[in-house]
């Protein structure tokens, strides 16, 4: 069943026009480009300019060729994005879908980082395939796993964030190895506008015209889909081949928007949802807004970002866009409505054991192997190594540390996992969708360029009072809807968004910092101290025992609002103590392990999935399973690629996204 | 592996009892093993006097510093590109690879006992792990001021005093005095100023090297004007659009790197209206230079100076 959170069509949210909205755009944009554009060639002298820029002086030259190309690529860019989302919201029925929530615009980044590292010939002719297939079979994995339009909009946008998660940790991992290209492919991901000529101009420009012209002549079919498949085949319609065609297209545009300038978030999200809540409602108005709107946009945010140096240059557009559309997805969250609809996944487990506590013992069995193994068996120079007891000066200085912040951090991402999977009745939640581990690392960011020589201590004061101010912002979005789940992942989508653009920025502007900030994002063991292990077990122990104490809720909650409430619940402060302690337990595990991993999504299912369903058992199975996880990605990414290692974060995200959409696929 | 050096008779191998604790367990690390024993050997042989020293080397430029002046390192990070990009050291090649720069393998740098380990700020949340394991030497060779060079050479004569066996004297003083002999031989009015540049493949970005740059202060040595005088970040250089480019003025444009990378950036280039109306590329004035490290060392220096004393002083100064 299809669900609408957009608000009807009575009930107009912005009290302007579409129309006024975008003159208001334009017009603004356009004083600013031509109050830059004055600053290099005066009003008078631009005929002069434009005709005889060839033979002209060097500013001419930059108005022609800088200036005026990158006014119309914002525009062509911004008029694509705004028509690629609407076309997805309205195909698949979901206010949430564009380009950057469904994987797009990552899988196209990805596919072309490849090219460049591998194949650079490929980027010579078929720069745009090679953008437009990676961009497809993204599309088709969150496609696949979220089955389309069957599901809600979050099951689609969770599959997505998934798929994105997963591409970013392989594109992490092609980085890391040729780092080289590093700088060039963190410029080009923030998304810069900057150009040089018309070429970019002249290939976008031909195919935004061709996606217009297809989406107007699928304006009436596209329209009926609102009925719904059988209102639509009642009417004579097979909807059967018109959506294949409008999501190609979307999925093409957006692709050769990334394959133009890069990764611009947010445009493709916010511009369709704004020109409905300005009243227009019909298909075939918002086909005409929203590019002029998203056009008009991304033009204003271009030039403003212009407006502002930092040093020699300025904010990437992209990154901007993402820092304004993240706070106002948390601002037009009151306005959707019915945004409550459960997810589609299925929370109830497939089998149920009779005993949980002996599964429970015998991952503590396997855990146990896991630990010894990864304390005792390495690599030095010549291959192999066992330590022996007599060893166990050398292992607790290299490996010990390592090892109990893996296991820590790993009974931490378990443990918050089952809460919010159970708090939220949903199979697909978890610490990283909570926004708590990119609050943190928001933290670790802020540091990196306000004290560029930091210690641990301060680092580990920056993470948690982000992750705590984070939670706060979260929890302030949320109370009013009791926190509902729904609130809360979006939030946490938008969260992540601006963290990963401000990232990607820093890591491209270079310096010291950038290497921490890429070992650390990327989940690496390797600086952990004793201290820092310490002080994430002792969170970890105080968790696990405190974790009873919600035993209750926690078997209670997913049996859905009502029956809680029927209990005697008060779901309000249960979730909210739910959140507070999910936040705590995310931020010291992401201390330690950063801001990516799945463990928190997967070790909850794989205690799952061997059958255990109570709370209490469900929680320490989960935190034996995490745990568990954890310190075999320390131990193999100490080995696999040794004396090179991979962080541990980076290879359980590698294992783990795979495996987590290949179980969601099999189960939706 | 420590304890077949132990009994060849080098104390200074296993001062630590329990590194001979961690047994390698296959054969060919005991044969690989045997096979390091000629190598010390042989320094010894060479130099009687001379105690073998175990050198590790975490950033570049130490190890070509130290290679340069013929201590050779037992191992470095990133040692295959290290031996790319420096084929001339090729022949006294470090033995291990320590990993990634930025993670450079601890338990392999304990394994391997060092005596000493060179490395710089770049490993700073790692230095007290570092220390436990030998001395560390911490170089302070780039960003912030425009003594780079004098800093490079300073470390360079530390070294030299630090291995007085080894490390050949001769090879620093040669060093010294081409650099002597560059200073300032070129001069502002009568050479243009230069801009070194590294293009990005897409040909639309490049990184600049400002005057706190490593490459910086070689030009800023020989005695030539750069041409970007913007402000950069603290290790010098910056990314910039090609069209900032455009509004420097007759100056000569050396592309760093004459890799693929930078032969399709050309490539792409050629046709764009905007590079070519970029006064040095209008002039005929861009060059393709081989690439220049980042945070090079004396070694860089030297060659990079030689390069930019070639290339200008071949011709005929500019009238005027």
């Amino acid at each position: 069943m299809p669900v609408n959170i957009l608000p009807t069509r009575n009930d107009r949210v912005l009290r302007v026009s579409p129309g006024l909205l975008v003159l208001s755009m334009a017009g603004l944009a356009l004083l600013f480009s031509v109050r830059l554009l004055t600053g290099l060639v005066p009003i008078a002298e631009w005929p002069d300019a434009i005709w005889a820029a060839d033979g002209g002086d060097v500013p001419s030259l930059l108005f022609v060729y800088s200036h005026l190309p990158r006014i119309a690529i914002s525009i062509l860019a911004g008029a694509a994005l705004g028509l690629a989302g609407t076309l997805l919201q309205q195909v698949l029925r979901n206010p949430l879908a564009e380009p950057t929530t469904l994987g797009i615009s990552t899988g196209a980044q990805l596919a072309l980082v490849i090219a460049l590292l591998w194949q650079p010939w490929l980027l010579d002719h078929g720069r745009e395939t090679v953008a437009i297939a990676g961009a497809l079979l993204a599309a088709a994995a969150v496609f696949a796993v979220a089955r389309s339009g069957q599901s809600s909009p979050l099951s689609l946008v969770m599959a997505g964030l998934v798929v994105n998660m997963t591409l970013g940790a392989i594109s992490g991992v092609a980085v890391l190895y040729n780092h080289e290209y590093l700088s060039e492919l963190f410029v080009w991901q923030s998304g810069r506008l900057e150009q040089s000529g018309w070429s970019q101009v002249l290939f976008l420009a031909p195919r935004l015209v061709c996606a217009f012209i297809v989406s107007l002549l699928l304006t009436r079919p596209l329209a009926l889909m609102e009925l719904g498949d059988e209102g639509a085949q009642s009417l004579g319609l097979r909807m059967a081949g018109f959506r294949p065609v409008a999501l190609l297209v979307a999925v093409a545009l957006s692709a050769s928007v990334v394959a133009a300038v890069g990764v611009i978030a947010f445009v493709g999200l916010a511009v369709p949802t704004l020109v409905s809540l300005a009243g227009a409602r019909r298909l075939k108005e918002r086909l005409l807004w929203a590019p002029a709107f998203g056009g008009s946009l991304l033009w204003l945010a271009d030039q403003l970002v212009q407006q502002v140096a930092i040093g020699n240059t300025t904010l990437p557009t992209g990154v901007a866009t993402a820092l304004l559309g993240a706070p106002l997805l948390l601002v037009l969250l009151p306005g959707l409505r019915n945004a409550a609809a459960p997810p589609a996944v299925s929370f109830a487990a497939a089998r149920r054991l009779d005993r949980p506590w002996l599964a429970v013992s015998m991952g503590l069995a396997v855990l146990g192997l896991a630990l010894l193994g990864a304390l005792a068996v390495g690599k030095t120079m010549g291959g192999w190594t066992v330590a022996g007891v007599d060893a166990a000066d050398f292992v607790a200085r290299w490996r010990g540390a390592r090892v109990l912040a893996a296991l820590s951090a790993g009974t931490l991402l378990g443990l918050a996992g089952t809460m919010i999977q159970r708090m939220t009745g949903n199979a697909l939640a978890s610490p990283e969708i909570l926004g708590i581990s990119s609050g943190a690392s928001l933290g670790a960011i802020a540091l990196t360029v306000v004290l560029p020589g930091f210690g641990l201590a301060s680092l580990t004061a920056a993470t948690t009072a982000s992750a705590g101010l984070s939670l706060i912002i979260m929890l302030a979005v949320s109370r009013t809807t009791e926190f509902s789940p729904q609130r809360l992942i979006l939030a946490g989508v938008a969260l992540g968004t601006i963290v990963a653009a401000l990232s990607e920025m820093l890591i491209a502007t270079g310096g010291s910092s950038r290497t921490f900030l890429l070992s650390w994002m990327s989940g690496s063991t390797y600086r952990v101290t004793w201290d820092t292990a310490i002080a994430a077990a002792c969170i970890a122990t105080v968790s696990l025992f405190a974790s009873p104490l919600f035993a209750r809720w926690l078997d209670v909650l997913p049996l859905g609002e009502s029956s809680a409430r029927s209990l005697g619940m008060n779901i309000g402060q249960a979730r909210g103590c739910i959140a507070v302690a999910c936040a705590l337990m995310t931020a010291g595990a992401t201390i330690v392990i950063g801001p990516l991993s799945f463990v928190g999504l997967v070790a909850p299912h794989l205690a799952r999935a061997v059958g255990i369903s109570r709370a209490l058992p469900h929680l320490v199975a989960a935190a034996i399973a995490g745990s568990t996880i954890m310190v075999l990605a320390d131990w193999l990414g100490r080995l696999l690629i040794f004396p090179w290692q991979i962080p541990a974060g980076l290879l359980a995200a590698l294992v783990g996204g795979p495996y987590f959409l290949v179980l969601m696929w099999r189960r939706a | 592996m420590p304890g077949d050096l132990c009994a060849k008779g080098s104390p200074d191998l296993c001062s630590r009892k329990d590194r001979a604790t961690v047994l390698p367990i296959t054969r060919r690390t005991l044969l690989r093993a045997a096979s390091l024993i000629p190598l010390v050997a042989g320094d010894v042989a060479a130099q009687p006097n001379a105690v073998p020293a175990r050198v590790v080397a975490l950033d570049w430029a130490s190890s070509e510093t130290l290679l340069s002046l013929g201590v050779a390192p037992i191992a470095i990070t990133e040692r295959d590109r290290f031996l790319s990009a420096n084929p001339a050291f090729a022949a006294r090649a470090p033995i291990h690879d320590l990993g990634a720069p930025w993670e450079p393998n601890l338990e392999l740098i304990d394994a391997l006992a060092p005596s000493i380990i060179y490395t710089s700020s770049y490993t700073k949340m790692v230095e007290p792990q570092l220390r436990r394991i030998s001395n560390v030497v911490v170089t302070d060779l780039h960003g912030g001021r425009r003594d780079q060079l004098a800093r490079c050479a300073g470390f360079a004569r530390t070294v030299v005093t630090a291995f007085p066996g080894l490390a050949d004297g001769s090879l620093l003083a040669a060093m010294e005095q081409t650099l002597a002999r560059n200073r300032a031989v070129l001069s502002a009015p009568r050479h243009p100023p230069v801009l070194c540049v590294y293009l990005h493949s897409n040909g639309r970005f490049a990184n600049v090297f400002g005057l706190n740059s490593f490459a910086g202060n070689v030009v800023a040595h020989v005695g030539l004007a750069n041409a970007w005088a913007a402000p950069t970040n603290s290790n010098g250089f910056d990314y910039v659009g090609i069209e900032k480019l455009a509004a420097i003025a007759s100056a000569r444009m050396l592309v760093l790197g004459d890799g693929a990378k930078t032969e399709r950036a050309l490539k792409t280039l050629k046709t764009s209206a905007l590079w070519n109306a970029i006064p040095a590329v209008k002039a005929g004035e861009v060059r393709l230079f081989p690439d220049v490290a980042m945070y090079g060392a004396l070694p860089t220096a030297v060659r990079f100076s030689q390069m930019l004393v070639d290339e200008f002083a071949r011709e005929k100064p500019d009238a005027g």
